[in-house]
């Protein structure tokens, strides 16, 4: 805001202060009033004006600055109307009553848009948990009536289980932080805990896993990795060659991290398509395919809980010869305690 | 075969703690269901059972109530099932007195895994899996990676061993080609159809430099037999 910018907001007001000086001089002038004592008229007349509009604009802006301030400092930046003060010119308190109003119910929005939310998800979750109890039982009868049909059956149920939870790390998203535990996790273990839950998938499809690792030690949440391993074996499995399919799975280290690497012999990614796995809702040429189930939700998930948990997840791959998913740990002296 | 252990199941779906009840059993546990929620404390300790599996969401009374509870009487092991799994909740199970944790839905060889840790924890008995079996005169030495016939000896790669653990394991019957599988998987073995029929050649191979030929038995549709 310059006093250039707010002399002419205020050109209308100059124009009539000009026009009626104007008259009036003539006016002074035609009663043959002396030339000087008109001068001094005019100087004094414009004098006071000048200061009237120096002390307008210094305060408004004074008081506008002080508004950007308190706005640049807030949270949320709605909820201006709440802390600023209103003018005490008429005009000024006309708008702060409108903005209050208008501030209002965007704030009652707000919240019941949230309340609306944090019921869905507060649903969801319950949920989840309900419709874990029927898929435990239908796994169990399989279990102890084992057919060539219950194992088919039990294939699909692992398949099922995934897919809730995915809703349901979809559902926590944000809030990650009261959920996971950080520790001391051997990743060995984790891994060989993806693949039971992913177990018949793997072996009904006849794939084989070279697992080349020893005990590994890394900082993360167990639940969490297990998760994103499960994601981007059920990929795997789903973009396998038709016959000879493999995973192999080693750990390498750098400086101050360490790489779990999962490599498959798939189809591959083609390169138009890499750099958008991870994208929410991306399915690409392969997800594409027939029978593919492909939602663009399991990658998603996999990067948003590693930004989350400081974990990094990248992807490596050629069109008809390998898929390789990389999983970085940050290798940190709590390892060494 | 002995009973391993008394086992409760405190689970409010009828079909899960049935369900349940008949796997415990074919595990060779003798497994009890409760019926009556009435007073589930107390119903639990007139069992007397060496281990409790008990839900956490329950009509009445939270799971971690009843643990509390049974606890201010008893030491028995009490493993928590759930469908719930975020780290409050193990915690909370952990610090009302459990012993272990295991997440709604369960892999079964992951619960039967647990149960069996937490009763050798609790009572010391049966230390691992015995280090060597003998059928018909042939041994399979578990800690040293090899089988014997007599004083004649050959050394088994870690698939090999495997296989013929899981074959070990019920002598005489015959083991399907899924089955086996299906053990090895669970044994941190990874492998296919093709690769298990590779690795029982080259058992097969081994048994004959010991004298031992004809010992595994292969039926088409069936699988393969030891004997």
């Amino acid at each position: 805001m310059s006093f250039k910018d707010y002399l002419k907001s205020r050109a209308s007001v100059l124009l009539i202060n000009g026009a009626a000086l104007l008259v009036l001089s003539v006016y002074l002038l035609l009663l043959k009033n002396p030339g000087a004592a008109v001068v001094v008229i005019v100087a004094g007349w414009f004098l006071v004006l000048a200061i009237y509009f120096f002390v307008r604009f210094y305060s408004m802006k004074k008081y506008f600055e002080e508004l950007l301030d308190v706005l640049d400092g807030l949270d949320q930046r709605y909820l201006i109307a709440e802390v600023m003060k209103p003018g005490k010119r008429l005009e000024d308190r006309l708008y702060w009553e409108i903005l209050r109003k208008s501030n209002k119910s965007v704030i009652e929005k707000i919240h019941s848009l949230e309340e609306e939310q944090k019921n869905y998800k507060e649903y969801i979750e319950s949920w989840i948990h309900e419709v874990k109890t029927p898929i435990t039982a239908a796994k169990l009868i399989c279990e102890n009536h084992k057919s060539p049909q219950t194992k088919q059956i039990l294939t699909e149920l692992d398949v099922i289980e995934n897919e809730v939870e995915k809703v349901l790390y979809y559902a926590r998203m944000e809030q990650v932080h009261k959920d996971y535990h950080i520790h001391r996790v051997n990743l060995k273990d984790v891994v060989l805990a993806a693949i039971r839950d992913e177990k018949r998938h793997f072996i009904q499809c006849g794939m084989v896993i070279d697992l080349d690792m020893e005990d590994t030690f890394v900082s993360a949440d167990e639940k969490w990795v297990e998760f994103m391993l499960r994601q981007i074996f059920s990929n795997s499995i789903k973009y396998r060659r038709e016959s000879e399919g493999k995973i192999k799975i080693y750990v390498e280290r750098g400086a101050n991290k360490i790489f779990l690497i999962v490599e498959d012999n798939g189809l591959g990614i083609v390169p138009e398509d890499l750099g958008r796995i991870f994208e929410k809702g991306f399915t690409g040429k392969n997800g594409r395919r027939d029978k593919s189930r492909a939602t663009g939700i399991g990658l998603y998930l996999c990067r948003r809980l590693c930004q989350k948990l400081g974990m990094g997840i990248s992807c490596d791959s050629w069109p008809g010869s390998y898929t390789k998913m990389i999983l970085t740990f940050p290798d940190s002296d709590f390892n060494r305690i | 075969m002995d009973k391993k252990g008394k086992i409760l199941i405190v689970e409010d779906d009828k079909t899960i703690r049935e369900e349940l009840q008949m796997t415990l059993m074919a595990a060779g546990y003798e497994a009890r269901i409760m019926e009556d929620f009435s007073d589930p404390a107390g119903s639990a300790l007139a069992v007397k059972p060496d281990l409790i599996l008990l839900d956490v969401n329950l009509p009445k009374k939270s799971g971690l109530a009843i643990c509390e509870e049974i606890r201010q009487y008893s030491q028995v092991p009490v493993i928590f099932v759930t469908a719930n799994n975020t780290p409050m909740d193990e915690l909370n199970g952990m610090l009302r007195g459990g012993d272990d944790y295991v997440s709604k839905p369960y892999q079964l060889p992951v619960l039967l895994a647990r149960i069996g840790a937490v009763l050798r924890r609790t009572f010391g008995n049966g230390a691992g899996a015995p280090q060597k079996t003998e059928y018909k005169g042939i041994v399979l030495d578990i800690a040293a990676a090899c089988v014997c016939k007599g004083s004649k000896k050959c050394d088994l790669t870690k698939n090999e061993m495997k296989i013929l653990h899981c074959l070990f394991e019920h002598p005489g019957d015959f083991v399907s080609r899924t089955d086996i599988i299906d053990y090895l998987w669970d044994n941190e073995v990874f492998i296919d159809d093709n690769t298990l029929s590779v690795n029982v050649t080259r058992i097969r191979n081994k048994l004959k430099s010991i004298g031992a030929g004809d010992f595994i038995e292969t039926k088409r549709g069936l699988g393969y037999r030891i004997g």
